[in-house]
């Protein structure tokens, strides 16, 4: 009874109690609501933020996976893989590890052109490419500061683009479902486009150089080298010992891998029997000097007394002159000359234990490319020479010379400062023998989201 | 029987009741936003600017557009140089705060590269001495946690720049650390560069609240240094800017520490 007659005497009190305790809650809830609005807003645009990043790293993940395919079927390595290079990509994206639901798959592909050069096939001409071009797809700027110091160095063929597609699928979620785009840009450069390189041989001969060998004399001072030495601090000490896993010696991260192709890879296939094989191919009966042979042609250029041969470099007219020297007992002398006639490659190919004793006299400016296995070079009378020296592990050198053009040496030899070499790497002398240069194959990935 | 006598409200009384909560409902609602409001302007000037208290939302959604154009200028880049913080050199300048360069710089060309090549541009450090327009550009850095970074295409074009700086001042006796991160985009459509719309976002900490695990500022890597052979090689860099929403502790996980969103690994060559 008490209560019914307070009801009654407070009914618009209890009216307007009421409505304070609505608008009391209504606050909290407005209040609340524009929080939880905000933290929602923050926590979406950080997830769309992360899944762009996300999907960055993914794409050019993949473009790797390209780079890594094409390389692999057509590198310059000395064995390329038997499998398609989409068949490459696909079984690469089969080991990728992925966000469990993210499945990525080859949607579309172009063929890769192949990779051919002397002898083995005509080598694709070279040219000069813009640095920017926006019609070009040759141009060098774009495809990463990786390639670029090999890209520029001289001139290069541009063997072309070849375009990818990628299905991203996500099944909890098909709005991030994405089509990623990847564009490979091909390139075949001569290994003589860098004036010094000392390389190394890590598969055939377990070395690559044990730190940064000592350099024959440069013009200009700072002419392009090119070497790629060990990860291993306790052989080269100006690696970090942060990147160096005992377990994968030798392993670089991706930044160097244009660096290794070079100065590693395509010189085990320099060397490798197949390169060397071609090249005697390309020499022929004709144009092949066999030491061990009881009997040898009549070659241009060539002239033979009592166990040595003497080489008028002027005379010269295969493309390809082949020595072949079983038993390391052959001598061979070579005069230089001032007629420019057509490059030629001289191979002097020595497999014996001993050596073969190379005597190089006289200037000369007709290009060639010299490629010495288990060769003793001696130079006298400090020439002039023209030309590309691409000298194996086995060979060692003296005398006094200057060349134009381009000199390969296996780094771990000391061939310095004994040798009293000094090289010339101003542009313009390689272009004449280039078209007869060992090639390098580098691609250029660029993934688009 | 006494309830019987109560009255529900009459129309008018329902109508003016309806009017009323109507009010009052949008009145909370520009109370509520100007709660926020206020908190956004919640803000201290320092040099002619606003710096916002953190968190800022509003300076969470201008570093979110800035941070989406960055990374996309990051990965567009052939190249990327970043100065300032520490390690910039591991034998020259290993401690830091290195050099960074100024914020008046302004890209009104293709950088002239001193004549050398790229072959020089592998690291951070020797593209200070290649990059010759700059070599008037760079100033001390304030903090450990300044940096400047560029993004370049090919050699000479300048795609991008970004500063990061922190002021600590006292202001009506609260110490409080300032940052500033601006961001600069160059359009190299034509043969010139044409500066785009730029993004910055401006907050400031209370004293100590920027101090995390990955502290704010640049850590550069490094693979080898051997200037006989111009091996100059520098690794990646880790780049922690100002998170104007940081990222919360996790007090379950004690490894999980409070940190910025915005945390970049970045390679220096692409």
């Amino acid at each position: 009874m008490i209560t019914d007659l307070h009801i009654e005497k407070s009914s618009e009190q209890r009216g307007i109690v009421s409505f304070a305790v609505l608008i009391f809650f209504a606050a909290i809830l407005a209040v609340s609501l524009a929080m939880f609005m905000t933290i929602t807003a923050v926590v979406s645009a950080s997830q769309a933020f992360d899944a762009v990043r996300f999907q960055t790293a993914e794409k050019n993940g993949l473009a790797q996976v390209v780079e890594q395919s094409i390389i692999a079927a057509r590198g310059t390595l000395t064995t390329n893989s038997a499998l398609s290079v989409d068949q490459e990509i696909r079984n690469r994206l089969s080991a990728l590890s992925l966000t469990p639901g993210v499945t990525l798959s080859l949607a579309t592909s172009q063929p890769v052109p192949t990779h051919t050069f002397y002898p083995a096939g005509v080598a694709p001409a070279l040219t000069s490419f813009a640095e920017y071009s926006s019609t070009d797809p040759g141009a060098i700027a774009g495809k990463g500061l990786r390639l670029f110091p090999l890209l520029e160095a001289q001139q290069q063929a541009y063997l072309g683009r070849s375009v990818f597609t990628f299905n991203r699928t996500v099944s909890a979620n098909a709005k991030e479902n994405r089509t990623y785009t990847v564009n490979a840009d091909l390139y075949s450069i001569p290994l003589t486009n860098i004036p010094v390189v000392a390389y190394g041989l890590p598969n055939s001969t377990g070395n690559v150089p044990p730190s940064g060998p000592v350099l024959p004399g440069l013009i200009p001072s700072d002419a392009r080298r090119l070497v790629m030495t060990s990860n291993n601090p306790a052989r080269d000490s100006t690696a970090y010992p942060d990147y160096y896993i005992a377990t994968t010696p030798e392993q670089w991260p991706a930044q160097f891998e244009p660096a290794a192709l070079w100065s590693w890879d395509a010189y085990e296939y320099l060397w490798g029997n197949v390169y060397q094989n071609n090249l005697l191919s390309a020499a022929g009966p004709t144009a092949t000097y066999d030491f061990s042979s009881p009997s040898n042609p009549i070659i241009s250029g060539v002239s033979v007394t009592a166990g040595t041969i003497a080489i008028d470099l002027s005379a010269v007219t295969a493309s390809t002159l082949a020595i072949v020297d079983s038993f390391g007992t052959g001598v061979i002398n070579v005069q230089g000359t001032s007629t420019t006639n057509p490059a030629f490659i001289l191979l002097i190919k020595n497999s014996g234990a001993q050596q073969t004793a190379v005597n190089v006299s006289g200037n000369n400016q007709r290009p060639f490319i010299l490629v010495a296995r288990n060769c003793a070079l001696n130079f006298s009378g400090n020439p002039s020479l023209t030309g590309a020296l691409l000298l194996d592990s086995g060979c060692t050198a003296t005398g006094a010379a200057t060349l134009f053009g381009h000199l390969s040496f296996f780094a771990t030899s000391s061939l310095f400062p004994s040798w009293n070499l000094t090289v010339n790497g101003s542009s313009g002398y390689e272009s004449a023998y280039a078209t007869l240069a060992p090639r390098v194959l580098l691609v250029g990935t660029r993934g688009i989201r | 029987m006494c309830l019987q006598r109560r009255d529900g409200f009459s129309l008018p009384a329902l109508v003016m009741a309806v009017a009323a909560a109507t009010l009052i409902f949008v009145g909370l609602g520009l109370l509520a936003g100007a709660l926020f409001q206020s908190e956004e302007n919640y803000s201290v000037s320092y040099n002619g600017q606003a710096y916002s208290l953190a968190p800022s939302y509003v300076q969470f959604q201008n570093a979110m557009a800035l941070h989406f154009a960055f990374q996309s200028a990051c990965d567009q880049a052939d190249g990327i140089y970043i100065y300032g913080g520490a390690d910039t050199h591991p034998v020259n300048d290993p401690v830091g705060p290195s050099v960074v360069l100024s914020k008046t710089l302004s890209i009104l060309g293709p950088l002239t590269t001193n004549g050398a090549s790229s072959l020089r541009l592998q690291s951070g450090w020797e593209s200070k001495t290649v990059y010759s327009d700059f070599t008037s550009q760079f100033v001390n850095a304030g903090s450990a946690a300044d940096f400047s970074v560029i993004t370049v295409q090919g050699r000479s074009r300048v795609t991008s720049v970004t500063h990061q700086r922190r002021y600590s001042v006292t202001i009506n006796g609260r110490v409080l650390q300032l940052y500033e991160v601006n961001y600069q985009p160059y359009d190299w459509s034509s043969s010139s560069p044409v500066a785009g719309s730029s993004s910055a976002y401006r907050i400031c900490y209370r004293a100590s609240e920027d101090s995390w695990s990955v502290p704010l500022g640049v850590r550069h890597a490094w693979y080898r240094v051997d200037p006989s052979w111009a091996r100059i090689q520098e690794g990646p860099a880790r780049l922690t800017f100002a998170d104007p929403a940081t990222l919360s502790a996790d007090p379950t996980a004690p490894t999980v520490h409070a940190g910025s969103r915005f945390d970049y690994f970045l390679a220096v060559v692409r």
